[in-house]
C-alpha cells in the first residue's frame, strides 16, 4: 500500500467516526421528532395543554433543542389566554423562552416572545397595583458574566506565563530585556493576583450554580430559619440564579439578595 | 394555739414584717424578679397529723436534715414543645428565718409567665420530711412554655437565709429541675403545623367591607383564642392579585385557674387587584391538643367580596397611547409570533475546557519553574564565588610560602625551604582545583588532580617536586642545586596550577 493510499484510507475512517458520531449527537432530537410533530398538531389545533404535555415529556427525556423549547414556551404563553390557564404558566413560558435564546442565541424570535411574555407579567402586575423593584445582579456577578470560565482560566494562564517570562527577563543585567522584565514581572502578577480568583471564582459558580426562572405569580425569598427576608418578592418570570438544594428548597439569588424558596416556585433552565 | 389561729397571726406577722416582692411581667422570658423579703418569728409547727391532700404531696421521705431548705416542683417531667409545664418552688422550715436576696432560675429554653403575683400571702401547709414537722410555703409559680425539644434544665432559684439557728445569710438553693420536651408526634401531622402550637385554639374572622373598588382594600380581623401556648403568627391565605399587608397584633394574654391563654388578634389589610367576585379563603390554623394527644386544625372561612372594576388610570391610558399604537402594551402576547413545525438542523454547541487540575498547574507551573531556574543560577553563581573567594586566600598562602622558601634559602635552612615549598604546592592546589591534597599519598595524587582537570604533565611534575622535597628534607646531606631548581620549579608549577 502506497503513502497516498494509507493517507486516504485513515481520513475515510476519521470521517467516518466523525459522521457515527454526529449522528449520535442528533440522536435525541430525531428521537423526540414524533413527540414534536404530535405537539405541533395540538399547538394547529389550539389544544395548548396537550401540546404542553408532549413537549414536557420531550424535556424530560433529555432532548436539548431551541426548537422544542421555544414551542414549549408558545403554548404555555397561549394557554394564558384561554380558561385552561394556570398560575406560573407565564413564568413557564419565560423558562422555555431562556432556555431557547441559550441554546441558540442567534433566535431571535425566542429573544422577542421572551420579551413580550415578560412585557404581559409587568402589564399585570401594574393592573394590581405592585411596584416591581429593579434588581439589579451584584458586582461579581457582573464581572464573571463578561466571559466564560474557561475564558478566565485561560487570561489566568497566560497571565501567570507573562509573569515567568517577565522573571526570566528581568532577571538579566541589563538592557531592553532587563527593562521589559522589570515593567513585564509586576504587571503579570498582578494580573495572576487578579483574573487567578477571579477564574477560580467563575469556574466554582459555573460548577455549583444554574440559572432559572420563577414559576409562580410571585415569589418571597426566605432567610435560613423560615424567616421572611428583606427581599422584595420576586415577580414571576424572573430570572433568578439558583444553589444548592436543601429537601424541597433551592437556594435562589436575585441580584444581591439570596434566600430560600419551594423547589417548586423556579423552573430551572437547562443548558448544556 | 390552734392552727388556724397561727396561720392568721403568722400572716399577720409578715403583713407587718419587711415584705417587697417584685412582680414578673408575663410573656417575658427569663425575666430578673425583685428579690422578695420576708420571714416568721414564731415557726409555729402543729404537733397532729395533716390529712390534707396538699400535705401528703409536699411530704418528703428522704428529704434533707436542713432547717430550712427550697424545693421546686414541676407539675410534669414530659412535655411537648409549647406545651405548658407549672413549676413550684417550695420552702419548707421548721425554724424562725428571714428570706432576702432571691435569685430566680434563667429558665433558659423556656417562655416564662409568673402565676403567682404576691408569694408572701401564700399560706404555710405543714408536711412531714423524715418523719420530721416541717411548714411548707410555696415562694414561686410559674408557667413554663418549652420552646425547643430536649432535656431542658429550668436552673435552681436560691435566696440567702438568717435566723438565730440558722445563721446570718446562709445561701440556699432549690433542686435543678430538667424536663423532657419532644416535638409532637409526626403522624398525622398537617402540613400547615408551626410547632410550638401546642393547646386548644379556635380561630374566628371577621371581613369589613365586603364591598370595594378594584385596587381598593378591605380589612380582615382574626382572633386566636384559647389556652396553651397562643400562636404568634398566622399565614394568610394569599392569592395572585391580592396583598396582604403585614398585620397589626393585639394580645390578651391572662391567666386562668393556673393556665396561660387569652387572644390574639390579627388585623390585616387586603389590598384587591382583581375585579369580580373575590374569594378571600380561609384561615387555617393547626395546632395539637396535649390532652388529647391529637392535631386539630380550626378553620374559618373568610367568604366573599365584591370587587368593582376600576376604570384604567390616566398613566396606563397614555402608556397604551404610547406603546406602538396603543395596541402592543394592550396585550403584549397577541404579537407573539408563530410555533415552528419541524426541527431545524441543531448541533449543541460544544465548549472546550479546562480541568481544575490542569488550570491549577497553568496558574502555578510557569512562575514555579521560572523561580526554580533563577534559584538555580543564583546558587551556581554563589558557589562560583565562594570558590573564588576561598582561591584568593589560597593564592595569597601560596604567595606567602614561596617568599618563606626564599627567605629560607637566604637563611641558608634547606629543610624550612623543602616544607615551605611543599606548603606552596598544597594551597596551589587547593586554589587551582578546590583538591586538598594532604590528604592524598603521592601515588594517588596524580589521577585525582587529572580528574579535576589538571594536565598529565603538570601532575607528574607536581608528584616529582612533592617528591623531591620529602627526600631532601629527611637526606643526611643536601645538594644545593637541587634546591636551587626545586624552588624554580615549585614556582611554575604554582603559576601552571593556576592557570
Amino acid at each position: 500500500m502506497t503513502a497516498a493510499a494509507s493517507t486516504r484510507h485513515a481520513l475515510a475512517i476519521l470521517f467516518g467516526l466523525l459522521a457515527v458520531l454526529g449522528l449520535a449527537r442528533d440522536a435525541p432530537a430525531q428521537a423526540g421528532s414524533e413527540e414534536f410533530e404530535r405537539a405541533v398538531t395540538a399547538l394547529a389545533a389550539k389544544q395548548h395543554s396537550a401540546a404542553i404535555l408532549e413537549l414536557e415529556a420531550l424535556a424530560d427525556a433529555g432532548v436539548l433543542h431551541p426548537d422544542v423549547s421555544y414551542n414549549r414556551g408558545l403554548a404555555y404563553a397561549l394557554r394564558v389566554k384561554t380558561s385552561e390557564a394556570e398560575p406560573g404558566d407565564l413564568g413557564r413560558a419565560a423558562a422555555a423562552f431562556e432556555e431557547a435564546v441559550r441554546l441558540s442565541p442567534t433566535d431571535r424570535d425566542a429573544e422577542r416572545a421572551l420579551d413580550l411574555v415578560r412585557a404581559e407579567v409587568a402589564r399585570r402586575r401594574s393592573r394590581q397595583d405592585k411596584n416591581d423593584v429593579i434588581v439589579r445582579p451584584s458586582l461579581d456577578r457582573v464581572v464573571i458574566a463578561l466571559l466564560s470560565p474557561t475564558t478566565w482560566s485561560i487570561c489566568a494562564i497566560a497571565a501567570s506565563l507573562a509573569f515567568a517570562v517577565g522573571l526570566l527577563m528581568r532577571w538579566r543585567k541589563s538592557g531592553w530585556l532587563h527593562i521589559t522584565g522589570a515593567v513585564l514581572a509586576p504587571l503579570a502578577l498582578f494580573a495572576v493576583l487578579v483574573l487567578g480568583p477571579i477564574a477560580f471564582f467563575a469556574r466554582s459558580h459555573a460548577a455549583t450554580r444554574k440559572p432559572g426562572v420563577i414559576v409562580l405569580p410571585e415569589a418571597s425569598l426566605e432567610a435560613d430559619q423560615g424567616n421572611s427576608s428583606d427581599a422584595p418578592a420576586i415577580p414571576e418570570a424572573t430570572l433568578v440564579e439558583l444553589g444548592e438544594r436543601k429537601g424541597d428548597e433551592v437556594l435562589v439569588r436575585w441580584g444581591s439578595y439570596e434566600g430560600w424558596l419551594p423547589a417548586r416556585a423556579v423552573r430551572v433552565i437547562a443548558v448544556r | 394555739m390552734s392552727p388556724a389561729l397561727h396561720r392568721a397571726r403568722t400572716n399577720l406577722g409578715l403583713a407587718l414584717a419587711t415584705i417587697v416582692i417584685g412582680f414578673a411581667l408575663p410573656g417575658t422570658a427569663n425575666a430578673q424578679v425583685t428579690p422578695a423579703q420576708f420571714g416568721v418569728d414564731d415557726p409555729y409547727i402543729p404537733l397532729g397529723d395533716d390529712d390534707s391532700a396538699a400535705s401528703k404531696d409536699l411530704a418528703m421521705p428522704d428529704g434533707p436534715d436542713e432547717e430550712v431548705f427550697l424545693r421546686a416542683i414541676p407539675d410534669k417531667t414530659k412535655a411537648y414543645v409549647g406545651e405548658q409545664v407549672t413549676l413550684s418552688v417550695y420552702l419548707y422550715y421548721r425554724v424562725a428565718y428571714e428570706m432576702s436576696e432571691r435569685h430566680d432560675p434563667h429558665y433558659s429554653g423556656f417562655l416564662r409567665f409568673s402565676l403567682l403575683n404576691d408569694p408572701g400571702a401564700t399560706s404555710p401547709v405543714y408536711t412531714k420530711v423524715k418523719s420530721k414537722r416541717y411548714g411548707a410555703r410555696l415562694v414561686e409559680r410559674v408557667a413554663l412554655i418549652p420552646l425547643r425539644a430536649g432535656d431542658l434544665a429550668t436552673g435552681p432559684i436560691s435566696s440567702r437565709f438568717k435566723g438565730r439557728q440558722i445563721g446570718a445569710r446562709v445561701l440556699k438553693s432549690s433542686n435543678d429541675v430538667v424536663i423532657h420536651v419532644e416535638e409532637p408526634p409526626k403522624e398525622g401531622r398537617p402540613k400547615s403545623f408551626v410547632s410550638g402550637d401546642v393547646g386548644r385554639f379556635t380561630v374566628s374572622a371577621t371581613v369589613t367591607p365586603r364591598q370595594t373598588r378594584q385596587g381598593g382594600s378591605v380589612a380582615v380581623i382574626v382572633k386566636v383564642e384559647g389556652t396553651g401556648n397562643v400562636p404568634s403568627n398566622l399565614q394568610p391565605p394569599v392569592k395572585p392579585g391580592e396583598k396582604w399587608l403585614a398585620p397589626t397584633r393585639k394580645d390578651a394574654m391572662t391567666t386562668k385557674l393556673g393556665k396561660i391563654g387569652g387572644s390574639r388578634t390579627f388585623e390585616y389589610v387586603v389590598r384587591l387587584g382583581n375585579a369580580g367576585e373575590t374569594e378571600l379563603g380561609a384561615f387555617e390554623l393547626a395546632f395539637f391538643d396535649p390532652v388529647k394527644k391529637e392535631y386539630v386544625v380550626s378553620r374559618t372561612e373568610l367568604g366573599k367580596v365584591q370587587v368593582e372594576e376600576a376604570p384604567p388610570t390616566d398613566a396606563e391610558v397614555a402608556r397604551a397611547k404610547r406603546g406602538s399604537g396603543g395596541s402592543g402594551m394592550q396585550d403584549p402576547l397577541k404579537e407573539l409570533p408563530t410555533h415552528r413545525t419541524k426541527l431545524a438542523p441543531f448541533t449543541p454547541k460544544e465548549t472546550a475546557t479546562i480541568s481544575m487540575p490542569l488550570f491549577v498547574l497553568g496558574l502555578a507551573v510557569p512562575p514555579a519553574l521560572a523561580l526554580l531556574l533563577i534559584a538555580l543560577v543564583r546558587a551556581s553563581g554563589v558557589v562560583a564565588e565562594r570558590r573564588k573567594a576561598s582561591g584568593g586566600v589560597l593564592r595569597g598562602k601560596v604567595k606567602e610560602a614561596l617568599s618563606a622558601a626564599a627567605k629560607a634559602d637566604k637563611a641558608n635552612e634547606p629543610r624550612a625551604v623543602c616544607g615551605a615549598i611543599e606548603k606552596a604546592l598544597h594551597a596551589a592546589v587547593e586554589a587551582g582545583t578546590g583538591l586538598k591534597s594532604r590528604a592524598y599519598r603521592l601515588d594517588e595524587l596524580p589521577p585525582k588532580l587529572v580528574l579535576a582537570g589538571v594536565a598529565q604533565s603538570v601532575a607528574d611534575e607536581l608528584r616529582a617536586v612533592l617528591s623531591e622535597c620529602e627526600s631532601l628534607r629527611y637526606a643526611p646531606s643536601l645538594d644545593e642545586e637541587a634546591l636551587q631548581g626545586l624552588r624554580a620549579r615549585a614556582k611554575s608549577l604554582t603559576k601552571k596550577l593556576a592557570g
